[in-house]
């Protein structure tokens, strides 16, 4: 479907390393917000405490939100075929 | 008399306030309204979602009391509100500018901020570095080390 995958969290990026050898490796970049910074910019700093809500943005080739759902669920299967729906577009 | 409460989650805000600004704005989805609802008396408020989210355009049953405007008038409302606020003296309105401008810059269709951050696959990455390229979906998560 031709789109990339980035992960955004308050954690380090060794945090992230350990992280991603626990899971055996992960296909896409982790980034790591220590500050906060963009995890503000995007309004998905959790209420309390530092780190990020669930969220997840798609963007378009031309860096325009073509999804975004910042209470993102895993156990909601419509969220995540929302996404999918706008990746096949 | 003002009574008020100013719930300043990330991007939700609560002002309960004298009768002609009973005001409820939130950028969020409906089902973070009806989170809130189970804490606060909604009958005196409006509802004025300020985004175009899509959870939000799935028709979601708003409470007795409450109405259901446009993005555009979400804005408004939050407008208003801040400068009702502003003239009472009642210094709470960065709130509310950042409730506006989060509902700006995060509405689908606008153009996403663009940031760097450090990255697991070395030097920086963000938004820029796939611009014109491919789709981007950008996933934020709580903490390493949690499920989902």
């Amino acid at each position: 479907m031709g789109a990339e995958i980035i992960a955004i969290s308050a954690d380090s990026l060794e945090s992230h390393r350990q992280f991603a050898e626990v899971l055996g490796g992960v296909p896409f970049p982790m980034l790591s917000d220590t500050t906060g910074e963009v995890i503000r910019l995007y309004g998905v700093a959790k209420d309390q405490g530092p780190g990020a809500k669930r969220s997840v943005f798609v963007l378009d080739r031309d860096g325009r939100i073509i999804h975004a759902n910042t209470e993102y669920s895993v156990s909601t299967p419509e969220h995540y075929e929302a996404i999918l729906e706008v990746l096949k577009k | 008399m003002w009574q008020r409460y100013l719930v300043n989650l990330p991007s939700l805000i609560i002002i309960k306030g004298s009768a002609a600004f009973n005001l409820f704005v939130s950028p969020l989805s409906g089902s973070c309204a009806k989170m809130m609802s189970t804490m606060l008396d909604w009958h005196r408020f409006i509802v004025a979602t300020a985004t175009g989210f899509p959870s939000l355009r799935q028709e979601q049953p708003v409470g007795e009391g409450q109405r259901r405007v446009q993005p555009a008038a979400g804005m408004f409302c939050t407008q208003v509100a801040a400068a009702s606020m502003k003239l009472r003296g009642i210094n709470c309105h960065s709130g509310l500018e950042r409730s506006t401008k989060m509902a700006n810059s995060l509405a689908e269709g606008s153009k996403a901020p663009d940031f760097a951050l450090p990255s697991t696959t070395g030097g920086t990455q963000g938004p820029s570095n796939y611009a014109g390229q491919s789709k981007l979906v950008i996933a934020f998560y709580p903490k390493d080390n949690t499920s989902g």
